[in-house]
Order: structure tokens, then sequence, then C-alpha cells
């Protein structure tokens, strides 16, 4: 009996190990890959071996991500290297439903140039902070705290007065 | 919800603008923050126009702002090259009309726009980003300014709102529309989109 369970948990653990080994073969080889960089305002939920698509259809992984002097992500992508992608392409970060994996959708431009080995994707879009913006749906706008100092019933144009403004600094009517 | 995009939208797109002559020497924060100051200039001078008047009138500055070649380009992607020359340059025509159009026709005179730019990102290139955070009627948004130099003129190529990218978010409606009905017509459908609101 102990010996039929113990075949039993092995062959268990084998399907595993097997199901394992197909999920990570459809990895893209990185010798068949190129590395390309993309700067986000947030990589937030991104995970590093992630995958990248365009249409729908794998093209690479991400690798490791990291910040910059700006505190920006900067996250590396290990794209096939016989795509040639436009160097307008936008990289964007996206999510399988609410709370599915994110991966990178990339999206090919118009340009003749193409990205070669290690150029950066300055056209991109961040995770969006889905949390953020029903906080705000949730708790309302700073309208009703602004409208009393902000639009007063009748108020006139604002002032020329308040259109100038010096750089930097909040600036009405710019 | 749209609220939350659409205002702040609708004071980017006024937003929009116009340079000094001499653009070239001046810093691209100036330039953008100018640009800005003279839509906005522009919009509340001719307060209770439509939004086609209102589109006629700011174009000139937001011309000189933006780059809508650049703009066009991006937002229809990989179909750009499918179009000859003479479709190339009716898009341009026709999708920066579309979107000065629709930012236009959300401008709210009564509304107060509070912006601050932070200073540029060089992304490289000859690119850099301006984030800004804007208030305006009511909400507040996070913005971002991409910029390329071209033949030392700055200009306006992209604009990103809470993470989202008007020219990603273009493309991405564009794309569908082209593989269903080809460049053609896709160009059909901006005109017949301009065409209804005229």
């Amino acid at each position: 009996m102990e010996r039929a369970v113990g075949l039993f948990v092995t062959a268990g653990l084998a399907c595993l190990a097997y199901f394992a080994f197909q999920l990570g073969s459809t990895t893209i080889p990185q010798s068949q890959t190129v590395l390309l960089l993309a700067r986000f305002t947030s990589a937030a939920g991104l995970n590093s071996g992630a995958q990248i698509l365009i249409a729908g259809v794998p093209v690479g992984t991400v690798g490791p991500m990291r910040l910059d002097n700006n505190f920006y992500a900067l996250v590396e992508l290990h794209v096939r290297k016989d795509l040639a992608l436009p160097i307008d392409t936008v990289a964007a970060i996206r999510g399988r439903g609410l709370l599915g994996d994110k991966y990178v959708a990339l999206t090919p431009g118009a340009e003749d140039k193409t990205l070669a080995a290690g150029d950066r994707i300055t056209d991109t879009e961040s995770a969006l902070d889905i949390e953020s913006l029903l906080s705000r749906f949730a708790f309302g706008s700073v309208q009703n705290q602004t409208a009393p100092q902000n639009a007063p019933q009748n108020a006139p144009q604002n002032p020329p007065s308040q259109q100038a403004t010096p750089e930097n600094k909040p600036s009405q009517n710019p | 919800m749209p609220n939350l995009f659409c205002r702040p939208l609708a004071a980017i797109v006024l937003v929009a603008s116009a340079i000094a002559p001499a653009q070239a020497a001046t810093a691209p924060q100036t330039f953008l923050e100018q640009g800005l100051q003279e839509i906005i200039k522009i919009a509340e001078s001719n307060r209770g126009a439509t939004p086609v008047q209102l589109a006629r009138k700011t174009r000139p500055a937001l011309e000189r702002l933006f780059n809508f070649e650049s703009l066009t380009k991006r937002a229809i992607g990989g179909g750009w090259r499918d179009l000859n020359p003479a479709q190339q340059k009716q898009a341009i025509s026709l999708f920066s009309e579309m979107l000065i159009r629709s930012y236009a026709a959300r401008f709210d005179w009564d509304a107060k726009l509070e912006m601050q730019l932070s200073p540029p990102v060089d992304v490289g290139s000859g690119r850099i980003e301006i984030p800004a955070q804007t208030r305006y009627a009511g909400s507040k948004a996070n913005v971002l300014y991409r910029l390329e130099n071209t033949a030392g003129r700055w200009s306006v190529y992209d604009v990103v709102i809470e993470g989202v990218s008007m020219t990603a978010n273009y493309r991405a409606q564009f794309d569908s529309i082209r593989q269903r009905s080809g460049g053609e017509g896709l160009l059909k459908l901006m005109k017949d989109t301009l065409d209804k609101g005229s």
C-alpha cells in the first residue's frame, strides 16, 4: 500500500515537472532575442519573465528591471531578433483582466528606422493605476472643495493678472 | 469617471501652443508653457465659439506647438506605409482637425486650469518628456508632454494623460479600423466624423 502511495506521488510530481517544462519551453531562448530597454513611469505589477506580445503573439520576455536616475522604471525587454521594430514602436504594460498577470504589448509604428540592440523604446504606456482611478471615482474630485473659490456663480472671466505665471510654478489658465 | 480624462484633455488641447519665432533657441519647458498660455488666451478671447470656430481660431497656434505630421503618423502606426503621399497628406489634415475639434468641444470657459510643469527629462534621440500636474474644472491629472527636436525646433508629438498615451490610444483604434476597411476606409471614417460635427 505504501509503495502504491509512493508511486502515485512520484507520478504526480513527474506530471508537474512535465507541465512546468512545457510552459517554460514557450519562452524564446535568449540566443534568439535582442535586448531593448523601455522606460515607464510605473511598472507596477510587471514581473521579470512576463510575456511580450505583438498582436497577441508572444515575441519575447521581460528581463530585469531597475530604477533610472529620475526614479523611472527601466525595463529590459528580450525581443525576437528577427523582428524589425520601427523606432516609434509603443510599449505598453497591459493586464489580463483586472487581476490577471501583466505583460508588455508592443505596437509597431510607422518609421522606417528600426530599433537596434540596446536601443530604448521611448513611447511607453505605464500600468494603469486602477486603484487610484477608482478611489477618485469613489471619493469624488476636488471640485467641491475648490468650487467656492474658483467658480463663483456668474463669475467674470479670470483677470489677465491670473494668467501670467513664472516657470515651474503653478499657473492659472496657462 | 470620463471627466477624469475629458477635462484635463480639454485643458491640454487648449493647451497647446505656440511659440515664438525664435523658437529654436527657446528652452523646451518655456516653449511648452508659452504655447499653452497662447492657446488658452485665444480660447478665452473667443468665449461662446462653436467647436468648429474655436478649432479654426486655435489651429495656427496649435500647429506651432504640435507636430501634427508626427502625431498622425504615430497614431496610424503601421498603416501609414499603406497610404500613398496624397492619402498621408489627407490623413494629417483630417486627423489634426478631428483632434482639435474634439478638444475644442470640451473646452469650458468657466473652468480654470492650473498647471505645474516639472523639469524636462531627456529620453535620448532628441526627445524629452515634461511631466506636469494639472487641475482643471476640479479634476487633477498627471500629464506627460513628449517633445522632439527636429531640425532645431521643438514640437509636441504625444501627450500622456494618467498613463494613457494619446497616439497609442488612437493607434489601437485605427489598427482595427484599418484591418477591417483598409487605409481608404480609415480616411473615410475620419472624414465622416468631421462632416457630422460640422
